[in-house]
């Protein structure tokens, strides 16, 4: 029931998001030098920043590169954290010391050395940063999935299948994942809040992309040099950025 | 016993030197160098930049590089900064300090709040679904947000407090948290449908009884190998509450030399990171085994 | 062991060492002690060998030069060297130094030491990043007797006195800079010059310390001698939104490089006053590459820049406190012409017309021009720092809505910068010198140098810049390089786009605060604090 309510108030978000741009007629990378950090008003409904764009249609414009930069973070981490992770435990003999050795590198290397790297060589399109991004979360999601799965293991349960004879990919399809899976969705929504938060962090840094494009992340890094004269500018996405990342959280612990 | 340890040394000694290794590649996979990069516009004849380039040997083929770089972390001359002329353990360790006393304070921080409200986010209280709002805060809000409006509306009003430790500490303990008390409480609910724990209720236990001797123990693990997780990531610095709130701390300096081509700087900070990862990490194994409540009644 | 016991001791554990760690560094409590904010990462502060402005905005205070410009007339004034002699030929410069100046470390000064000084610069292992330029085409310098020192060119350079004049070319004590021989980057710890203030303390990122020289007594004329201040502590201050807020809660009393935001809501604030400073030197600007299309073709460029709202784009990026700029150097620069003003003034009609006789129309309808088939669109390298890419961000759009594609590539900083342009690949990239005399220029244009980020080769600008830069004579010195900013316009190889105006702001309770001649150094031998 309640994770019906969940998704159903999840899937609304993204269809929210998706048509916002529909909402609004005006450009949101239309500058206006005269207009800057105008507050609230009707013409503009959330005020305009300091190159005297439209906050509104910036943030209703905003939400589709943030989704499309955090999914494919979030995939780039996830998807390949989850194989290795089921590789790891199918060929454990092989793969165990070599995977946990390369774990525990990743691991120990500065993620934002990762990020510099990538984004240099790579360049700064939408694609690159959520590799960047997304490949900074890779090694915290195959640790936390590692070590679920492997708890599952120790079970009694997952013993006596074994001794009655199920391969083991049977055992990891239909014992050791569906255990792992209450851990697995949890970090991932924490992994998805962290995909959005570093995105933004990026463009704090100088890292960022083009600033024009409008996106929740960079709009609330600029937004702050503003923030004791134009609060406004930052407030929207802030609660943009805010409710995706709970909603996305509240769906994972309807998982459990 | 004695086999395990030295397992564990080694294994610790080849991460380390995949990170190094890592470091290498990534940096001379960056093109442009410190040295060009200073003497642009200078009026210096070509020749006087070539001199400096052999003279700190970055114009040998690369595996040679290579060679002498791990060469030179093994002998523990870890070189010099190519700007400011400071050995990298001097370039580093007076970043240190501000780096240690910021990550042990917000972690410690953390941990506090981290299992209470990861507690209260479990049990069915009036408090619960304040403390799982809370932990979406943590989680949710960018941490230069939490520290913009602290910074303009606790420090506005109170002068002085801006350069101190306390702000950021709140800033990135408040952050840390909500990883922990998240794995915290999934982790206790998972517990709660384990058969031991059944078993404790039917033996007629109360509630608090129950999460003090059997739950929390067994909950615990996972908890602690985040903490371990997150004390990694503020050892190596937290490069955007250092840049806000001011602080010299080895994030911003890992920043500034990569930015800067500082090769020496960076490979020496990995190095440094990569061995302080290992042996929390390593300790926080110890300490699993040593918390277990399945193992130590063994 | 009871499980909670075990738990208690680990955080306690983590308890003792945050308190081991903690210490307080806060060594600027005394009343005659100010905080100074430095704003940007300073990747070495020797003046001989690195070439950052922060640098000089300490070192100013540290080290004397042989000649000082006033900060009110720009006229030279004696420093170290009481005098000085300029032969007819303009080749050879003697100068009759001071004998009453000792260094911080107690030595004397004298000819040997200018000596030993030069010597360093000219030293390849020292790889001198501005010093050695900014002494152009010297052939020898000689020590004549104890105090007299000599400097011989091969050609005439005027800008030799304005070269000595600068902190880079500071002079330091020779028994210091013996001390770091073998490692000349270490001297940067421990500097020794001749100045109102002696160097304490430099810690990377954390701070620079310098205190008072209380055997000073060679000050050029125009020093304030009433100066009560003891000791500056230099913090660095990075993060631009919380500057303002150091100041209004005395965490510094002094701090450049304030938000335009910042610095207009300090009219209504008693207790702090902004000390805004116009830098000379290059305003702002974007070179043109003229070796890419299609910024290699004159029209496009001059289109380009008729197409921007110059004033607009600098009230609401600079607050009103910039003025905006018009040429290749900004007003108070030495031979600043002022013909440039209103040259390619926001005309969108003129912008569309050049593009249209250059061939350029939207044939497909899809917004962009096009010529041949080739879309117009055109690349931008944008650094971080001094607003440029929000001054970008309205170009765009200003382009844009002309039919102009333009694609921004954001570099996080300098080296980054140098290798995004490195393969030539760019249309446009913003980069600027300070400096009061134009021989800036130079640097910037002449078809060989290594800094000619516009590609753009023209020998008889070669010939006006090189004319202008061995000229004695003041005033044909204008006209030369009055007519080469006119030539760099003509050629529209830059788009400049505001003055530099450093917005400084400054605790009311401190007085005396003057800026010398170049705009980015303060002169802190003058400064009180009242209480």
């Amino acid at each position: 029931m309640k994770s019906h309510l969940a998704l159903g108030l999840c899937f609304t978000w993204i269809m929210l998001i998706l048509i916002a741009p529909q909402l609004t007629s005006i450009d949101p990378r239309q500058t206006n030098p005269t207009n800057t950090q105008a507050p609230p008003q009707w013409q503009h409904l959330f005020g305009t920043d300091n190159l005297g764009r439209d906050v509104y249609s910036r943030t209703l414009h905003g939400g589709q590169r943030t989704l499309m930069v955090s999914f494919s973070a979030l995939l780039i981490a996830v998807i390949p954290a989850l194989m290795l992770a089921m590789l790891t435990i199918l060929w454990k003999t092989y793969l165990h010391t070599p995977i946990s050795a390369m774990l525990d590198a990743w691991l120990a290397f500065p993620s934002l050395l990762i990020a510099l790297v990538i984004l240099t060589i790579i360049g700064r399109g939408l694609f690159p940063i959520s590799i960047a991004v997304g490949l900074a979360q890779l090694p915290y999601v195959l640790r936390v999935v590692l070590t679920a799965l492997q708890q599952g293991q120790n079970q009694p349960y997952i013993t006596s299948a074994h001794a009655l004879g199920a391969s083991k990919w049977h055992i990891i399809r239909y014992h050791l994942l569906p255990n792992a899976q209450p851990t697995i969705a949890s970090y991932t929504s924490i992994t998805f809040a962290y995909c959005i938060i570093n995105t933004a962090g990026l463009s704090l840094l100088g890292l960022g992309g083009d600033p024009s494009i409008p996106e929740w992340g960079v709009m609330l890094a600029t937004g702050r040099d503003t923030f004791r004269y134009a609060p406004w500018v930052a407030l929207a996405p802030a609660i943009a950025i805010s409710l995706t990342i709970i909603l996305a959280n509240r769906l994972a612990d309807s998982f459990r | 016993m004695w086999r395990s340890l030295i397992q564990y040394l080694l294994q610790g000694v080849f991460t380390i030197w995949l990170a190094l290794t890592l470091a290498f590649i990534g940096l001379r996979l960056l093109s442009g160098s410190a040295i060009s990069a200073q003497l642009q516009g200078s009026g210096l004849p070509p020749s006087v930049i070539e001199e400096r380039l052999n003279a700190v040997g970055y114009n040998q083929p690369i595996h040679l590089q290579y060679v002498t770089y791990i060469g030179e972390i093994l002998s523990g001359n870890w070189g010099q900064s190519l700007y400011s002329g400071q050995t990298v353990w001097e370039a580093i360790s007076t970043r240190l300090d501000d780096t240690l006393e910021l990550a042990l304070g917000s972690l410690f921080l953390a941990i506090i709040l981290g299992l209470m409200l990861g507690l209260l986010a479990a049990l069915t209280t009036p408090l619960q679904n304040l403390a799982r709002f809370i932990i979406d805060l943590s989680l949710g809000i960018p941490i230069y947000v939490t520290a913009t409006l602290l910074l303009f509306i606790v420090a506005v009003h109170i002068g002085g407090i801006q350069r101190g430790l306390l702000l950021p500490v709140i800033t990135l303990g408040f952050h840390t948290s909500g990883a922990i008390a998240r794995v915290l409480e999934s982790s206790l609910e998972q517990t709660k449908q384990s058969n031991f724990i059944r078993t404790a209720y039917a033996k007629g236990l109360s509630s608090p009884q129950v999460i003090q001797r059997h739950m929390l123990r067994l909950a615990i693990l996972p908890v602690v190998s985040v903490i371990g997780l997150q004390a990694g990531i503020l050892f190596s610095g937290t490069v955007i509450t250092e840049t806000i709130f001011g602080r010299a701390g080895l994030g911003l300096l890992l920043l500034d030399a990569t930015l800067e081509r500082d090769y020496p700087i960076v490979q020496g900070i990995v190095t440094l990171v990569a061995i302080i990862y290992i042996v929390i990490n390593r300790l926080i194994d110890i300490l699993i085994l040593w918390l277990d409540p399945r193992r130590s009644a063994l | 062991m009871h499980h909670t016991v075990k738990l208690m001791l680990i955080l306690s554990l983590l308890i003792v060492l945050v308190g081991c760690t903690t210490e307080t560094t806060d060594d600027c409590t005394a009343p005659d002690c100010i905080v100074y904010g430095l704003t940007l990462n300073v990747s070495g502060i020797d003046p001989h060998i690195n070439r950052s402005t922060e640098l000089g905005i300490v070192l100013r205070n540290v080290y004397d030069t042989l000649v000082y410009r006033h900060p009110d007339t720009n006229e030279f004034v004696s420093g170290l060297a009481l005098s000085w002699d300029i032969s007819d030929d303009g080749l050879t410069y003697d100068f009759t130094l001071r004998q009453d100046v000792t260094f911080h470390d107690g030595t004397l000064f004298n000819a040997d030491a200018v000596a030993t000084n030069f010597a360093r610069i000219f030293n390849d292992d020292v790889a001198s990043q501005r010093s050695r330029f900014l002494l152009g085409p010297i052939q020898s310098y000689q020590v004549v007797d104890d105090f007299t020192f000599r400097i011989q060119l091969s050609q005439p350079f005027t800008p030799l006195l304005d070269s000595l004049s600068q902190v880079y070319l500071g002079i330091a004590s020779p028994i210091a800079l013996a001390e770091f021989e073998d490692d000349q980057l270490r001297y940067q710890f421990h500097q020794v010059g001749t100045g109102p203030f002696k160097f304490v303390e430099y810690l990377p990122e954390e701070h620079i310390i310098i205190e008072r020289n209380p055997d000073y007594a060679w000050q050029p004329e125009f020093y304030d001698t009433q100066g009560t201040l003891q000791r500056i502590e230099f913090r660095f201050f990075r993060d631009a939104s919380t500057r303002l807020l150091a100041l209004e809660n005395g965490d510094a009393q002094i701090m450049g490089e304030l938000l335009p935001n910042d610095a207009q809501a300090l009219a209504s604030n008693p207790d702090i006053d902004l000390v805004p400073v116009e830098i000379p030197g290059q305003p702002l600007q974007f070179y043109f590459n003229t070796q890419q299309a299609p910024t290699d073709d004159l029209a496009v460029r001059q289109a380009l820049i008729y197409a921007i709202n110059r004033a607009a784009i600098v009230d609401a990026v600079y607050g009103g406190f910039s003025p905006v700029a018009w040429g290749p150097v900004s007003q108070p620069t030495d031979f600043y012409n002022r013909g440039v003003v209103d040259v390619y003034a926001y005309n969108l009609d003129q912008a569309r017309s050049l593009l249209a006789q250059a061939g350029y129309e939207d044939t497909n309808g899809d917004a962009i021009l096009d010529r041949d088939g080739e879309p117009l669109a055109i690349t931008v390298v944008q650094p971080p720092w001094g607003f440029v890419p929000e001054v970008v961000q309205f170009l765009q759009d200003q382009w844009r809505s002309l039919g102009i594609d333009v694609t921004v590539e954001p570099v996080p900083g300098y080296v980054a910068l140098l290798e995004a342009t490195a393969d030539g690949d760019y249309n446009l990239v913003s980069f600027d010198q300070p400096g009061l005399d134009p021989y800036i220029l130079n640097l910037a244009y002449l078809s060989e140098s290594d800094d000619n980020w516009t590609g753009y080769e023209n020998s008889d600008l070669d010939a006006l810049l090189i004319q202008a830069a061995q000229e004695a004579d003041a005033e044909e010195r204008r006209l030369l390089y009055g007519r080469a900013q006119g030539v760099i316009l003509e050629q529209a190889l830059i788009m400049p786009i505001r003055d530099y105006v450093n917005l400084n702001a400054a605790s009311s309770t401190i007085t005396g605060l003057e800026f010398d001649s170049y705009g980015w150094f303060p002169l802190l031998y003058g400064v009180s604090v009242e209480n």
